[in-house]
């Protein structure tokens, strides 16, 4: 029989895209990362006794993930310079323009206000405005009026 | 550009490769949480612990030292030094526990917002009694190791100097763990702060 630490961390590991994407579009250096995802998985298993299965392991990932990242204290000694390899996504292509797309799109978000990324995030990984505004704490009208504005924004930013 | 196709390739590709992690919960918990809430109430819970100790080590020096001016003020310290444990204790014990991390991200950031900013203000009214008292009695006891306290305390150039730190002190103190405040969260307050007013804004 599954001990509940066997089941969390199989869904954890199957999941695990999730807490990659969400830390690499909130902070940039390696170290960081690497604190910001431990404080995730920290969190996620502290939480755990309270995931009665109500929604997705994903959708509650997602909560995690981003509740951790909006209350996280990044460390102002740490350069903000990081390596290449660190910054962005391992896709530069210049011939491939799909991926010089990815990269566009993924530095345009990456200039977004912190809770505007959240708000994008959901969206583009297929959240409905109710379910972002329920995760939020908005209103779906609400959402609804910040996504069409954060939509604009990127695409201004993208065609910059 | 097609932006979903453009995130569908970000997702394919960098965000789905990464370093294969064996996870293990065991792990998790050897690394101690690094949200500030959590330090802030262990830091709390150490400095409690040091009040006590030094609250006992003013009940020693006040069973070694007959003098009536130095047991005042120690007992004044003893006083002050328990009152401030007990006042934290009680604050600990009434904050209400934070939300889940899988509440909506509004709740859980005020929540952070609100009592982060409760500890700041307790931390620095516990300054303005504490440092003052400190400095008497630590003025009091740093004479009498020098020169007869009877003595000295006849001579109206010690209660004014005594005086005159307290008047400095006191202020200088809550400006002090005001500024340590702000220096050690003010940044992460606002970048909270910035955080709850986007969200909230509708455009």
């Amino acid at each position: 029989m599954l001990t509940p630490e066997h089941i969390f961390l199989q869904q954890v590991e199957a999941n695990m895209g999730i807490i990659r994407k969400i830390v690499h579009l909130y902070v940039e250096h390696p170290d960081d990362r690497r604190d910001l995802q431990q404080e995730i998985l920290y969190q996620a298993w502290k939480a755990f006794p309270g995931f009665q299965g109500l929604s997705k392991f994903s959708t509650w990932l997602y909560r995690i993930s981003l509740n951790t990242v909006l209350t996280f204290r990044k460390r102002e000694s740490r350069s903000t310079t990081a390596p290449l390899e660190a910054v962005g996504p391992d896709i530069a292509a210049p011939d491939d323009s799909t991926s010089d797309n990815a990269e566009r799109l993924y530095h345009a978000i990456r200039q977004l206000k912190e809770t505007d990324r959240a708000l994008i995030l959901l969206h583009f990984d297929g959240f409905g405005n109710d379910e972002i505004a329920d995760i939020a704490g908005l209103s779906a009208n609400h959402v609804a009026v910040k996504l069409h504005r954060i939509k604009t924004e990127l695409t201004k930013r993208i065609n910059a | 550009m097609d932006i979903q196709e453009a995130w569908k390739s970000l997702n394919e590709g960098h965000f789905a490769s990464g370093e294969t992690t064996r996870l293990a919960v065991g792990d998790l918990m050897r690394h101690p949480s690094e949200s500030p809430m959590a330090k802030l109430r262990r830091n709390a819970r150490i400095n409690m612990g040091f009040a006590v100790v030094f609250a006992i080590l003013f009940v020693v020096l006040f069973a070694l030292n007959p003098h009536p001016y130095i047991r005042i003020c120690l007992g004044v310290l003893i006083l002050a030094y328990l009152a401030a444990v007990v006042f934290t204790a009680l604050k600990l014990r009434s904050l209400p526990p934070l939300p889940d991390m899988s509440a909506p991200l509004l709740t859980v950031m005020r929540a952070y917002h609100d009592q982060l900013r409760v500890w700041l203000d307790l931390q620095e009214k516990v300054a303005l009694f504490i440092y003052p008292v400190s400095v008497v009695g630590g003025g009091l006891l740093g004479i009498a190791s020098e020169i007869d306290l009877d003595t000295a305390l006849q001579k109206p150039a010690v209660w004014w100097i005594l005086g005159g730190a307290v008047v400095v002190i006191t202020p200088a103190a809550h400006w002090l763990a005001r500024w340590m405040g702000k220096i050690a969260f003010g940044k992460y307050l606002d970048q909270i702060k910035t955080n709850i007013d986007v969200l909230e804004k509708s455009e």
